[in-house]
């Protein structure tokens, strides 16, 4: 078995690194390691290789087309998104990002479970890490829903896991549908499901992302939600029930994104939507869905990230974060608009973007395969889409008249081209989808630029856009928040909670705690008279003298300790690499 | 029947109309057959989808938006507290 550098260790390392001692020059280090990833990514062959053994573990990962395809986009996003936070002098951002990227190429090339689950799980703690890097009050309540809600993920996962290995001596990441009907299928279905945030267990995604930082949330746009679709595409192809669930799921996205006032939230609910579509493509399972599945999920990071960061470069220049209070953006700063306009055509599906080339691939193989319910929602959905981020997303932020006195600061040059090359390679994969198709992990024949398949979604579209100009009043932004799911599970928690209070704390003070009284005050009372008789017999004497001593040594401490915890880190990073050197000498 | 704020877009308005006719017309004459689905067959079917999507979204968030909309003061209420 031939051993290789797995890319992701690289990038965990630097990245760790970069965490604890952070510089904002680092950024660069972040950077570059982030761009020799993606050359290392493009560089991989097509085998099994060995790239780790930990207690006797064998770890492996797998190059193949499906595995490259989402290596290439994850790594690309990474160095896209970490350009546009150059100027960034934050440390929950890019040593962070880094670590998540790694995660989520670690996903795509595991090919044990074990590698899988542990890649699986650093990507939720990674992720945390980015939600708080905006270091608001409700960014760490979002982060803690979030850790929960992937607590839950990771359990139900390690869980399925132990039982493959244990039952089914299964040890490998593979299509699972031989074990349809079975425990560990739907443990490890439950888990992937969460992750690819499908309702009703979709809330902590429009919850946390809008929370996080403007850079955080182009990173935690890419990431999490992709790697489950990846895992769906890879485990569970052909799971009718979850075809259903996804086109469902791409409505309801469309629906709520509507509804919202925040952009970064209104963005939020579209991955929900378009992930809904990935879903939808890995759940019909023919070859052609599964491109259509990876396809979109790579166009998607791409102008996901670009909607992200145009919203973000709104956001940077202008302070304000909602739709109601904007408007007429696009005479102050004409590039943000081309660039927004650019991801959100892409988003809808239109000729000459990305979004066209690769949705319309899902799209036709639900008719293909004779699924109508699957394909008027998948095309209801693309009507929401452009509905709602073109139409009104677009409109009230670059279009009208400014609904509040906000002025306009100038945007970095780093995040002018981040978006440029999102933008082009938008273009691009749009304009040329024979040189994409040909990376696809299945052979592709979908011949998208057909007569019938533009004026179909060039009649859908302006269609949409005149019925949006007249109930335009009707949808206009406003101040408000909409509750999700989430509302439910805070109930339960909090009913939970009562129910601990009233019931289950009073009973344990009455009952179990009156034993453990009278046990505890015999054994004080014990220790209490040896404590006194030794006191009297030799503590007195130390008693008098130690505080001296105390006092002189923590004003000698107190200098070298002074609360920093990173410096702490930094001291106990030296201290083991001191060891190790020692023990390599020795 | 359009919004104060988009009169200065009825010209766009008009064009998205227009376009639409034309591709209605031309749809009428140049109608494939030979698609997936039965529905597929009528004239216009994705203008007509396009319309009542966006009718339906719209019906569809009105109700909703009774149903789930809070004051933006109350988010800590719900989400930090």
């Amino acid at each position: 078995m031939t051993v290789i550098i797995h890319p992701s260790i690289i990038g965990i390392i630097v990245g760790l690194l970069i965490f604890i001692f952070y510089r904002r020059l680092f950024n660069y280090l972040a950077l570059i390691t982030a761009i020799f990833i993606f050359l290392l990514c493009l560089n991989l062959q097509e085998g099994v290789y060995h790239y780790l053994t930990v207690l006797n573990l064998d770890l492996y990962i797998k190059v193949d087309k499906l595995s490259l395809f989402f290596c290439y986009v994850f790594s690309l996003i990474g160095v896209i998104g970490l350009l546009y936070s150059l100027h960034e002098d934050n440390r929950f951002v890019s040593g962070p990002a880094l670590l998540y990227m790694s995660a989520a190429i670690g996903v795509a090339l595991a090919h044990d479970l074990l590698s899988f689950y542990l890649f699986w799980e650093l990507l939720a703690f990674t992720a945390i890490l980015l939600i708080i890097s905006s270091r608001t009050k409700a960014a760490y309540y979002a982060a803690i829903r979030y850790a929960s809600i992937h607590a839950i993920s990771g359990l139900a996962f390690l869980l399925g896991m132990v039982y493959l290995i244990l039952d089914y001596k299964i040890n490998t990441v593979m299509n699972f549908q031989e074990l349809i009907g079975t425990f560990p299928y739907y443990a490890i279905l439950f888990a992937v499901v969460i992750n690819a945030a499908m309702p009703p267990v979709h809330f902590w995604l429009p919850d946390s992302y809008p929370n996080a930082s403007i850079y955080g949330s182009v990173f935690l746009s890419a990431y999490t939600t992709k790697s489950a679709v990846y895992a769906l595409v890879r485990m569970f192809p052909g799971d009718q029930i979850i075809s259903v669930a996804g086109a469902i799921m791409a409505v309801y996205g469309v629906i709520y994104a509507t509804l919202e006032n925040d952009p970064r939230r209104l963005l939020s609910y579209h991955i929900v939507s378009q992930v809904g579509f990935m879903v939808c493509g890995a759940g019909l399972g023919s070859y052609e869905a599964l491109n259509g599945a990876s396809a979109h999920a790579f166009a998607h990071i791409i102008y996901k990230g670009l909607l992200f960061m145009s919203a973000g470069a709104v956001i940077y220049s202008t302070g304000i974060e909602k739709l109601h209070l904007l408007g007429g953006y696009a005479r102050k700063n004409p590039w943000v608009a081309v660039y927004f306009f650019v991801g959100a055509l892409s988003i809808s599906g239109l000729p000459l973007t990305s979004g066209f080339v690769s949705k319309n691939i899902t799209i036709h193989s639900a008719a293909e395969l004779q699924k109508p319910l699957q394909y008027l929602l998948m095309e209801v959905a693309s009507v929401g889409t452009f509905f709602s981020i073109v139409m009104k997303m677009g409109f009230n932020i670059f279009f009208g008249y400014p609904k509040s006195d906000y002025k306009v600061d100038s945007i970095p040059w780093n995040m002018h081209l981040a978006m440029i090359i999102a933008s082009l390679l938008c273009i691009l994969i749009g304009i040329m989808p024979s040189y994409y198709y040909e990376l696809l992990p299945y052979e592709e024949h979908f011949i998208p630029y057909t007569f019938t398949n533009v004026a179909n979604s060039l009649s859908l579209f302006s269609s949409t856009a005149l019925v949006f100009f007249i109930v335009a009043k009707l949808i206009a932004p406003k101040p408000k928040i909409n509750i999700d799911t989430e509302w439910l599970y805070i109930n339960i928690g909090k009913m939970l909670y009562d129910v601990f209070n009233r019931v289950l704390i009073p009973a344990e003070y009455k009952h179990v705690g009156e034993f453990y009284r009278k046990l505890i005050d015999s054994c004080i009372k014990i220790l209490s008279n040896t404590v006194t008789n030794i006191n009297f017999s030799y503590l007195r004497i130390i008693g008098n003298s130690l505080p001296k001593v105390v006092y002189r040594s923590a004003i000698v401490i107190s200098g070298f300790y002074d609360g920093n915890l990173m410096k702490y880190l930094q001291y106990i990073l030296i201290l083991l690499t001191a060891i190790l050197a020692l023990f390599l000498l020795v | 029947m359009f919004s104060k704020e988009y009169k200065n877009h009825i010209l766009v308005v008009l064009l998205v109309v227009l376009f639409l006719f034309i591709l209605s017309i031309y749809d009428y004459f140049t109608h494939e057959t030979s698609h997936d689905f039965s529905f597929e067959n009528i004239p216009f079917f994705s203008g007509i989808l396009g319309i009542f999507g966006a009718i339906f979204i719209t019906l569809v968030v009105k109700l909703l938006g009774k149903i789930v909309a809070r004051e933006e003061e109350e988010y800590d209420r719900y989400y930090t507290s």
